[in-house]
């Protein structure tokens, strides 16, 4: 850095790196108008915000003890408030004596994941059994009822169980959703194609918030009563419509940008409209269409949030049900980081997960 | 076997097309929404509700929580609608464009700034895009909250101040002479804009407006009144108080999209060739001539549209003042389900509302497109 400080370096550099990008807008960028010294005193700020953030987090924080009174005459975090509640904050209001359970099913939900999400079991039929399968299994667990484990309703889930839950439900409901609405919006039937997409468009420009709402209170009344749920499913109904209908304008790019040659060709091998669409155009529309689906996932994991906000406990409803008790009232930081690495961590994972995808040549 | 799959195709997609398979699909879906529609209105009926908007005149009997607008328990249930808009605008205004300086320093600072201020632009952008909005509003509100009483509030200079209650500032307070004249110029200057005054001289009546609304405001700067906060008992008196829940949503919204609109900044300026850069220093052209005569305008094109995306998708996320009790649009129209009952109607309302604003922008955005886009 300090080399461009220096007048004959500055124009020797510009030359050699013809290309890179010239020294403007002195505000932001280093040059003549901010000069070394400035340059120093960002880095310095920059370095003293990280010391002090490590000396709230590690040097003056407390790690033991077990109820707020440690709390007292601490500078930094007082971690002992994750240690006393991270039960609240990872299964809810599931019951104390079963959350043993809460935890198997956040494994399973993971191990499911992960399971789906290794490219070797990309087939229809693979990750349909991997999803039926699962999702029995974690309801036997979760939900319990047979086999002696006493019934736990879904008003008593909650945490990160519930955001997991809600997070799989809404991707295995709304996926297969989003290809049934994007070949209705291609169908050669007016009627079918017009509907798909007015329904699209509509799902869109309404807010998500509004979507869930609107479907934990419409639901209840519009459905026959043998269709009847509980809110948990009619919020996921609506969440799965809102990722579908995003989803479907994502699916609807990688569609279009298929060649014709590509439709041509698989009809000239004598191929059904349905085995065209399912064993020439969709795989590639995927593929194409993989960046994109990737960023909708992330924003579903992210939106999974939002349900706190219709009286559902899911992880950021349980954070801040764990500080809102009298006793940790002052420990929301510590919480909030908490939680925040949680979110992060799925969210960044997710995301690493796509460019590992999009690196490789050969998935499917 | 050709022959045979064709010949099936072809009377395939005969029956796809024919008006009575048109017909059966929209009888089908119109036998859903009929038998959906019955069960709403016999199980409303069953609890005695009067599907209908005669609820509108009537007064609410519950008051707003935090809003601009001032509403009482006796206004009737439109106003309060009315109040809860004019709070969404108020909130989606200014998020829009504190989001948008955050997200171009941002851009800017993470397409062409100096290595430490690149490392710390893209920390908070990959903080910011992998945390949930609602998480932030939360925990925002919840530091907020914390701070002290206005007694004891956080001062800067005296005028600024940091409280419990919100942000308070004080305010230039314009003479009616002078917020008359504003209104008028700027008037003026969107009339001719599009063309709609003056459809010769748009660019002296533009360049006139703009220096006569600086002037007035200059003076009224120089030589107006101030209304100054005070501090009078548990409250402040004068100037304008933010309030805490509107100051969170605001910090929140942007920082969140801040980090968006940055990297859609930083997409649009990194897809420019460098062939373009080369080509101007070898014309002999400074950096700062470049920047704005040969990258911002090629970079434009390609950030405007996702920049379009971005505001519509601040405006929606403004509902989520829900969860800090600011009274914007949502919150009303939940409010007021819980309390009439009126399900159908209000849902009806709070969609159509978001569907018309989101008309609006995209007709907007449609026209910068226009206007940024090469011909």
């Amino acid at each position: 850095m300090h080399s461009r400080i220096i007048g004959y370096t500055v124009v020797r550099r510009d030359i050699r790196q013809g290309a890179t990008w010239p020294v403007f807008l002195g505000l932001i960028s280093p040059g003549r108008l901010l000069t070394g010294a400035v340059m120093l005193a960002v880095t310095a700020g920059g370095l003293y915000l990280a010391y002090w953030l490590v000396r709230w987090a590690l040097l003056d924080s407390v790690w033991g003890g077990s109820d707020a009174s440690v709390c007292q005459s601490v500078s930094g975090a007082c971690w002992t408030v994750i240690a006393v509640r991270y039960r609240i904050i990872l299964f809810g209001l599931y019951p104390y004596d079963e959350q043993w359970r809460a935890a198997l099913a956040i494994a399973l939900l993971l191990g499911a994941l992960i399971l789906v999400l290794s490219p070797r079991n990309w087939t229809p039929m693979r990750i349909a059994a991997i999803w039926c399968l699962g999702f029995g299994l974690l309801m036997m667990i979760l939900r319990g009822g047979l086999f002696s484990l006493p019934l736990v309703t879904s008003d008593q889930w909650g945490g990160l169980t519930l955001t997991l839950f809600i997070f799989a439900a809404v991707l295995s409901i709304g996926m297969p959703l989003s290809v049934a609405i994007t070949l209705a919006r291609r169908s050669r039937l007016p009627a079918l194609a017009r509907l798909a997409g007015g329904l699209v468009d509509a799902t869109r420009s309404v807010p998500f918030l509004a979507v869930i709402y609107a479907a934990a209170v419409v639901l209840p009344i519009a459905l026959p009563s043998w269709l009847e749920g509980d809110r948990l499913s009619y919020v996921i109904a609506g969440f799965s419509l809102h990722y579908a209908a995003y989803q479907s304008e994502v699916l609807r790019g990688g569609l279009q940008s298929i060649p014709r040659g590509q439709f041509e060709a698989a009809e000239a091998l004598g191929l059904t409209p349905w085995k065209r669409m399912y064993l020439v155009v969709l795989p590639q529309a995927f593929r194409i269409s993989l960046p994109a689906t990737i960023n909708e996932i992330v924003t579903v994991f992210k939106e999974t949030s939002v349900i706190a906000i219709v009286g559902l406990f899911d992880l950021t409803a349980s954070a801040h049900a764990a500080f809102e008790e009298g006793s940790w009232n002052d420990q929301f930081m510590e919480i909030f980081v908490f939680v925040s690495a949680i979110y992060f961590i799925f969210s960044a994972s997710i995301s690493r997960y796509g460019a590992f995808l999009e690196k490789r040549h050969r998935f499917y | 076997m050709y022959n045979a799959t064709s010949a099936r195709d072809n009377a395939g997609s005969a029956w796809r097309k024919s008006t009575a398979t048109n017909l059966l699909t929209v009888a089908a879906v119109a036998a859903c929404l009929t038998y959906f529609s019955y069960n709403i209105y016999s199980e409303l009926g069953a609890k005695g509700i009067n599907i209908g908007f005669g609820f509108l005149t009537q007064p609410t009997r519950w008051d707003v929580s935090v809003s601009f607008v001032s509403q009482n328990s006796g206004d009737p249930y439109w106003y309060t609608f009315v109040v809860g808009f004019i709070n969404t605008l108020a909130l989606a205004a200014v998020v829009v464009v504190s989001s948008t300086i955050l997200g171009v320093v941002i851009g800017l600072v993470r397409s062409i700034g100096s290595r430490p201020l690149k490392i710390y632009a893209s920390i908070f952008t990959s903080v910011f895009r992998n945390l949930p909005l609602p998480l932030l509003i939360f925990f925002i509100y919840a530091a907020f909250i914390r701070l002290p009483a206005p007694r004891s509030a956080h001062e800067l200079g005296g005028v600024f101040f940091l409280s419990n209650r919100g942000l308070t500032m004080p305010t230039l307070v314009l003479p009616y002479e002078s917020a008359v004249l504003l209104v008028l110029l700027a008037a003026t200057l969107v009339l001719a804009s599009f063309r709609l005054l003056f459809p010769r001289q748009r660019n002296t009546v533009r360049l006139f407006c703009c220096g006569a609304i600086a002037l007035v405001l200059i003076a009224n700067f120089l030589l107006g009144n101030y209304s100054v906060p005070v501090l009078e008992g548990l409250r402040f008196r004068g100037g304008t108080t933010f309030p805490a829940e509107f100051a969170t949503l605001v910090v929140a919204i942007t920082c969140f999209g801040g980090a968006y609109i940055g990297e859609v900044i930083r997409g649009g300026i990194e897809a420019v060739p460098p062939g373009q850069i080369e080509a101007a220093r070898s014309l002999g052209l400074r950096s700062q001539p470049i920047f704005w005569l040969v990258v911002m305008p090629q970079a434009l094109p390609s950030i405007v549209p996702p920049l379009g995306n971005q505001y519509l998708f601040l405006v929606r996320a403004t509902t989520l003042g829900v969860a800090v009790g600011y009274a914007e649009f949502f919150m009303i129209t939940s409010t007021t389900i819980n309390q009439t009952g009126q399900s159908i109607e209000v849902l009806f309302l709070l969609m159509a509302t978001f569907l018309v604003l989101n008309l609006t922008m995209t007709g907007a955005i449609n026209y910068l497109n226009r206007a940024v886009s090469f011909r």
